[in-house]
């Protein structure tokens, strides 16, 4: 039987090989016989036979055996797909061994309910393998992917300790949350930071629709597979320790007490007299260098591991402790993790397998305003660039001045805060809501404690060859309490409270994952099959229960104000308190799946999937409640084409791959939010006798129709490999379009009178191109690599229901939206005034007037950039020489903008200082900032001026190791001891004015900076011991 | 091989044990009801009247800025111009139909036909004397909300019952249709029997709608439709029931947070000084004085806690106020020139600037023993006073040939004020007193536009602002609007825009003329 695209390629084969052989042969040829098989000795078929540095080829026949004609003393190339190549002079009669080779056919890629050789891929898979993620000071899985990964970008909102970037493979596709899927050990969740980087064997992308379709309705963002260690080889016991010093990387320019004060004399704010009576004549405080300290990383890891063709056991403990930049111990996270993995063959037919990870962490954080919208206020980093430098990190009580002195003398407010070396200091001329940056730090106080366990346990059966049942049991408990407490203090009239504040959360979270799966691989001739079909069933359960109390002006809320009585059992009985949670809410999901693949002679391959997802009746009605979720994909290694035989030696590999595939998201649904219920708008009080009448009425118009975001995604790719494989290089396009977005706060008509329930109103659009490229090469005991791979990225929202015509607003800087999810436009693109120039005469900023009404509105606001990288990279140079090795590695992103929104107009707050150097002044008038107190200035805020290039590069490691020669390390019993040192995030390349370019928001604050905490730069020095 | 069947039989049963899990994934929701049962029993109906409430409650921000910035008496204030720019653009007559303000209050306004469209249509008001109460005041709220679109937007849909999805995009209303259901809506409302009275003036129990508060919205929605003798017919039973007298108390504390349900407050929005319950309003920060360019002394003498300074009022409304009263105990209970501040030691820092021409709000000052502010606003919000129905009644009267009866209420009035009896009423003389009595109260904007003044009183606003300085000169900024950017419009800002939104996407609304 002849597969149609047998047909196709026969077509093509009648001409290449024509082209290829057209080379005339001049010179007396030898005809010459000769056979090629593999090391066990069977015949290699198909393997290409070239004349080295010509055209001139043949392909081994099915008995292995070739014949050709050369000139004397010709060398033959002899090639195959996962075979070294050889060159041999040729001698007629010659038999040939080719070697398997190892680094291609033992890539074995994990995929959803099975493995797969990479070379039977059909889909766009990037893997991240244990190479990359050793010896990186990374705290968390997620890190690893930067860079290393071509089509994943990291998007993060604040790099304090224990935070974790947010992952988007392949753009954003919805305007909501668009994390990945993450897959641990067959186990699905939502997070991985709770596994060390150091435990992960691999991680697999799964970035196409069609790889990614068989988990379906969870998928829409793409999934990302990880595979924890398992034990190899013979017993060893490994230690691991990691020192990182961390520190400011890029430290923004800000006005110095000089610049500060002529700036707000001209703004008028204050005159000389004022700053006379206020300012010490001397204090020039740089808040950054205040705030800001080095601090320390450490990381100690302990393993054992071994294993047989029978049994493998792998048992690791990390203690990692990182005290973040932050001055003091404010901004801290712990964690230790300890992992468990085994499996045993019982018998020829039966392997169970257990995988368990445990962790215990807790964090701590200085107040960066919490969330995306709230960073304004009670936020420490923030304040540190916003402060005057008049004022004094801290004062003596002796040596206090006058606004101080007033508020120390006050009954009202006299509660300073500070520490053994003095009060904080408190502004005279900066009265906002960021006050002293070590005030924030110490006016509250809060910790994330949490204890985990998951992990999986399966049985794999194998009754009949090619046949394995897998029974996977996944779980995952964790149990987190959260205590936090505010304290009674005064710094200015917005920051203050009179009173003790107490929080706790206690939340415990049960998730269970029974799956159900056979794959069954058979051969029928040169066809090779493998089926997939299996079921699941997952259960969350969450409860959590919550309190906060507070006290009032009058009543301190707690019995002695003291930390040994910031409890709730010690407050005082008029203090007020909410309670909430004590209910079990659960979150189920039934899916069936189930995939076909096939294979003929290595050179076309197939793959259908199918996924059937049903959502419990919290996430939508019972009538769409089902989901289909199908995938075909294809892939034609034309190297494996006996036409193309005599190219081996320079293309040892060329594969061409398409797949299509449907994906879905619930990331954003939940919580019934289709349902029309009657429920609680509020109570209200019955007159003054302090009763409240509970009110109800219907909260939304209901909407049956209600369905998953669906995202169908098409991708074309090319694998090869040239140079005898040194040279790998791929490429992939895709175009991912999300349908039915989830809109929320959505309104057809204002007359309706009732919130309208969440629709199905939007459409993006993802499109790329991704490029690998890899060399790898010795030279004697040199052998290096380099690998790059870049990724573009091309987003858009493509439609969006006529009643968001005006687009979705997104975050907001000083009371207006700055970014918009809108049609035509990338996800929460940037919206503002034009910036045009400032008007010479008066210093006034002037605006592009694109409405062309002759006047500056509010509706002349338009599109003036976008948060997304249009391009990402990363470059990896690895090179080792005898004992001494070295990985230098960068990535970065250009194309995109950051939205610097640290400014404000109604306070004297200290600004950068690229934004008030070349200012309108009466003597400046072609200064090209505007003048302080210019009419304008919000406007100006909020226009394209404080929109700058986002283009960074950063190198974000370069690492130097040694190995102490076997010899001397035998000595001591250690059969491998390397130390290494790193510069992590050291150098940074940008123009951008603020703090570090890489964090700048996440969601609809995509590339806005409201000064977060920055990513720090590390000196790291390690060692790594195996006895 | 019979050892491989029972394996695969094993094999299959594991692989197809999940199978039988999908009823499992039916989930009930918590804290909620089913919206077909609900609505059988008294308890439930109580709670859809207490969101009537609630639902009025939502409208006072809106009541409390927009409509006194439109009426000419007030500067958006803040800072300085650029603070918020949206009350700018209302105080500047240069907003558009993208207004928030506006499409807020069209919005909210909609949000309480809602509610009490979903009572009429889904309660009998035979079922028992709640469903009686509960619909009757359905049909008061149902009544003031269209008085509000009528007078706001002239022809507003016109929506009796909860929409369908097919019925979404409603076109404009008739405004004599309009006026008919608000009509038999009061009429319905006061003759059910089931409205709460007081049993006297001082009776602070009654926080409902009252049968007087349904009486006097339908009077005041006569007097708007020019049916005069009507309209002061109902509203003398309103004056004459004697359940209201006006405010006993010193005349600047009456709305403060001591004297909630004082005899005068046919109805009030409550905010409770309760901070465990804490109702979230932005008001006392907005329209309280400026106090960052404060004496700290004087803040903390008053107690104040924040405030922007929004909303100021004009000097000319300072100067007419004294002209009209002289500087009477009103006046001076009202509005405080910039001396009377510095004499209770409420003077601005040395060298600092605002908004505004030196002269201030007192009667609704937010100081913390008269209104704490602090997010919630612990201050009721005054719907309606008995003396605005005596200047209702005083117009209707005088309209319907009435002129004594007219001269006594206005005589009530200006009792109350301090100020000297007027032998006999013109149509001015009410003018002038609703102007000063109910100073920001939010009433005077559709009495400017129903009297045909707007256009007079606010032609050519919005081209400057002015800042007063501490050592009390006043500069004016120059708003940058061109002529035709700005100021009352003939033809055009009679009405407001209907929402831009609404436009777009209801095609069967046709927007206000000039929008």
């Amino acid at each position: 039987m002849k597969h149609p695209i047998t047909k196709i390629s026969a077509a093509l084969m009648a001409f290449i090989p024509l082209l290829l052989l057209s080379t005339g042969i001049a010179y007396a040829q030898n005809k010459i016989s000769g056979t090629v098989v593999d090391e066990s000795g069977l015949s290699v078929i198909g393997a290409g036979v070239v004349q080295k540095g010509t055209t001139n080829g043949v392909i081994t026949d099915m008995d292995g055996n070739f014949t050709i004609s050369v000139p004397d003393g010709a060398v033959l190339e002899f090639s195959s797909l996962n075979y070294v190549t050889q060159e041999v002079p040729a001698t007629d009669g010659m038999k040939v061994v080719l070697v398997e080779s190892q680094e291609v056919l033992d890539e074995i890629v994990v995929i959803g309910y099975g493995v797969q050789k990479k070379s039977d891929l059909t889909g766009a898979i990037s893997s991240v393998k244990e190479n990359d993620l050793t010896s990186r000071s990374v705290t968390s899985a997620e890190m690893v992917l930067q860079g290393k990964t071509v089509g994943v970008q990291l998007y993060t909102n604040s790099a304090k300790p224990g935070a974790t970037p947010a992952v988007r493979i392949r753009g954003i596709s919805s305007n909501g949350t668009s994390d990945p899927l993450y897959v641990v050990d067959g186990r699905i969740t939502n997070t991985i930071n709770n596994v060390d980087p150091n435990d992960i064997q691999s991680m697999e992308v799964l970035k196409d629709a069609a790889s990614a379709a068989i988990y379906g309705a969870r998928a829409g963002n793409g999934v990302i597979i990880i595979t924890t260690k398992s034990g190899k080889g013979d017993g060893k016991i490994s230690y691991e320790y990691q020192l990182t010093s961390q520190s400011l990387g890029k430290i923004p320019a800000v006005m110095n007490a000089q610049e500060y004060m002529q700036y707000y004399k001209e703004f008028g704010k204050f005159d000389d007299a004022f700053y006379a009576a206020n300012w010490d004549g001397k204090t020039d405080t740089d808040w950054i260098d205040a705030v800001f300290t080095n601090s320390l990383q450490q990381r100690h890891k302990i393993g054992f591991e071994g294993g047989n063709d029978k049994a493998s056991f792998y048992t690791s403990l990390t203690w990692l402790d990182n005290n973040g930049m932050f001055v003091g111990d404010a901004d801290t996270y712990k964690r230790i993790t300890g992992m468990i993995n085994a499996s045993y063959k019982i018998k020829q037919w039966l392997e169970i397998q257990t995988n368990n990870q445990i962790h215990e962490s807790s964090i701590r954080s200085i107040p960066e305003g919490d969330d995306e919208y709230n960073r304004e206020s009670n936020n420490a980093v923030l304040a540190a660039l916003q402060l005057d430098p008049l004022t004094a990190v801290r004062y003596t009580a002796d040596n206090l001045p006058a606004n101080m002195q007033a508020i120390l003398n006050d009954p009202t407010k006299h509660r300073l805060m500070g520490d053994d070396e003095g009060y904080y200091g408190i502004s005279a001329f900066n009265l906002n809501e960021n006050v002293n940056p070590l005030i924030h730090r110490d006016n509250s106080f809060s910790e994330i404690l949490t204890f985990g366990i998951n992990g999986t346990a399966a049985l794999n059966f194998k009754p009949v060859k090619g046949l394995v049942f897998t029974s996977r049991l996944s779980y995952r408990y964790s149990a987190q309490s959260t205590y936090g407490y505010t304290l009674d203090y005064y710094a200015t009239d917005y920051e203050k409270q009179n009173y003790v504040g107490l929080n706790a959360k206690n939340n415990i979270s049960k998730y269970y994952q029974w799956e159900n799966f056979a794959n069954y691989t058979f051969s029928l001739g040169d066809n090779d099959f493998t089926l997939m079909a299996g079921t699941s069933y997952s259960q969350n359960m969450n409860n959590f229960v919550s309190g906060t109390t507070k006290g009032s002006d009058s009543d301190l809320g707690v019995l002695v104000n003291n930390p040994l009585y910031y409890y709730f059992g010690y407050i005082t009985s008029t203090a007020s308190k909410t309670l909430s949670g004590g209910e079990s809410i659960y979150t189920r999901n039934n899916s069936y799946y189930g995939r076909a693949s096939w294979s003929y002679k290595n050179r076309y391959i197939a793959q259908v999937s199918l996924r059937a997802d049903a959502a419990d009746s919290s996430v939508l009605p019972i009538d769409t409640r089902w989901g289909y979720f199908p995938a075909v994909s294809a892939g034609w290694t034309i190297s494996e084409e006996p036409f193309m035989a005599n190219l081996r030696s320079v293309i040892p590999y060329l594969k061409f791959r398409a797949s299509w595939g449907r994906n879905g998201s619930t990331a954003m649904l939940g919580n019934y939010m289709y349902a029309s219920v009657i429920a609680s708008t509020g109570s209200y009080p019955t007159g003054t006798n302090g009763g409240y009448a509970p009110a109800d009425a219907p909260t939304y118009t209901g909407n049956d129709k209600l369905k998953w975001e669906t995202s169908e995604q098409v991708d074309l790719g090319v694998d090869a490999r040239f140079f005898k494989d040194r040279l790998a290089f791929s490429a992939d396009w895709y175009r991912k379009a999300t349908k039915d977005l989830i809109v929320s706060g959505f309104t057809s008509s204002n007359i309706v009178g009732v919130k309208e329930s969440p629709m199905n109103a939007g459409n993006i659009e993802n499109m790329g191109l991704e490029f690998e490229l890899g060399w790898s090469d010795s030279i004697g005991e040199f052998n290096y690599s380099v690998r790059g791979n870049l990724s573009t990225l091309h987003n858009r929202v493509t439609y969006l229901h006529p009643a968001l015509e005006n687009g979705i607003e997104g975050v907001t800087y000083r009371f207006s939206s700055i970014t918009r999810f809108e049609k035509g436009y990338p996800a929460w693109h940037f919206y503002g005034y034009k910036f045009k120039e400032i008007d010479s005469s008066n210093g006034e900023p002037v605006f592009e007037d694109t409405t062309g009404d002759n006047v500056v509105t509010a509706a002349d606001k338009c599109d003036i950039g976008s948060g997304i990288p249009k391009v990402n990279y990363g470059i990896t140079l690895s090179a080792n020489w005898k004992n001494i090795d070295l990985i230098i590695f960068g990535s970065g992103a250009a194309g995109h903008k950051i939205f610097c929104a640290l400014d404000r107009v109604d306070y004297a707050v200290n600004k950068l200082k690229f934004v008030v150097d070349d200012r309108w002044t009466p003597e400046n008038t072609n200064g090209t900032r505007p003048r302080a107190n210019a009419g304008g200035y919000t406007d100006w805020m909020q226009s394209s001026a404080n929109i700058y290039k986002g283009d960074f590069f950063k190198i974000k490691q370069i690492q130097l190791g040694y190995t102490i020669p076997e010899q001397f390390s035998r000595k001591f019993k250690i059969s491998k001891l390397r130390i290494y040192a790193s510069l992590d995030d050291w150098f940074v390349f940008t123009k951008y004015p603020g703090f570090d370019p890489e964090v700048a928001g996440i969601g609809q604050a995509l590339g806005v900076d409201m000064g977060s905490y920055p990513n720090s730069r590390k000196a790291v020095f390690g060692v790594n011991l195996t006895f | 091989m019979k050892t491989y069947i029972g394996k695969i039989v094993l094999a299959m049963a594991l692989a197809f044990a999940t199978m039988s899990c999908e009823q499992k994934l039916t989930i009930d929701q918590h804290g909620v009801q089913s919206a077909d049962t609900y609505y059988s029993t008294d308890e439930e109906i109580e709670t859809a009247s207490a969101d009537l409430y609630i639902k009025m409650r939502n409208l006072e921000s809106s009541a409390i800025v927009l409509k006194p910035l439109l009426d000419g008496d007030f500067w958006a204030g803040g800072g300085q111009h650029g603070d918020n720019s949206s009350l700018d653009k209302l105080a500047e007559y240069s907003f558009d139909a993208e207004d928030g303000s506006i499409t807020g209050y069209f919005k909210n306004l909609y949000a309480l036909v809602f509610s009490a469209n979903t009572i009429i249509s889904r309660i009998d008001p035979a079922k028992s004397q709640v469903a009686t109460r509960t619909v009757a005041e359905a049909k008061a709220f149902r009544a003031w909300t269209y008085f509000e679109l009528i007078t706001l937007w002239g022809n507003p849909p016109l929506v009796d019952h909860p929409l369908q999805p097919n019925e979404y995009k409603q076109p404009n209303g008739d405004p004599a249709e309009l006026w008919a259901m608000v009509n038999k809506d009061c009429e319905e409302a006061i003759s059910s029997g089931a409205l709460p009275e007081k049993s006297d003036s001082h009776e602070k129990n009654v926080w409902r709608v009252t049968k007087q508060y349904a009486q006097a919205i339908y009077g005041k929605a006569l007097l708007w439709q020019g049916k005069n003798a009507e309209s002061a017919k109902v509203l003398d039973e309103v004056i004459d029931s004697k359940k209201y007298e006006l405010f006993d108390g010193e005349y600047g504390d009456r709305n403060t947070m001591d004297n909630k349900f004082n005899c005068e407050n046919l109805f009030e929005s409550i905010f409770p000084n309760d901070p465990s319950n804490p109702v979230t309003s932005f008001t006392g920060y907005m329209l309280g004085w400026r106090t960052d360019r404060m004496l700290a002394s004087g803040i903390a003498e008053w107690g104040i806690e924040m405030g922007f300074g929004f909303v100021a009022p004009t000097k000319d409304l300072y100067d007419a106020f004294l002209e009209h009263d002289g500087h009477s105990y009103r006046l001076q209970q009202t509005i405080k020139s910039y001396d009377e501040m510095v004499d209770l030691g409420l003077g601005l820092i040395d060298g600092a600037v605002q908004l505004g021409e030196g002269v201030y709000m007192w009667k609704d000052r937010y100081t913390k023993d008269k209104t704490p502010a602090m997010w919630c606003t612990a201050k009721d919000y005054v719907w309606m006073r008995l003396a605005e129905v005596y200047l209702l009644a005083a117009e209707a009267h005088l309209a319907a040939g009435n002129t004594s009866k007219a001269t006594e209420y206005v005589n009530v009035i200006r009792a109350k004020a301090q100020i000297p009896a007027l032998s006999t009423v013109t149509l001015q003389d009410i003018k002038d007193e609703k102007r000063f009595e109910l100073c920001r109260e939010g009433q005077l904007y559709q009495d400017l536009q129903r009297w045909g003044d707007a256009e007079a009183k606010l032609k050519g606003v919005g081209k400057k602002e002015p800042m007063f300085h501490s050592d009390k000169s006043i500069t004016y900024f120059d708003c940058g609007n061109q002529d035709d950017k700005c100021g009352y419009k003939k033809g055009k800002h009679e009405y407001f825009p209907y929402p831009a939104n609404e436009v777009r996407l209801n095609d069967n609304i046709k927007q206000n003329p000039g929008w």
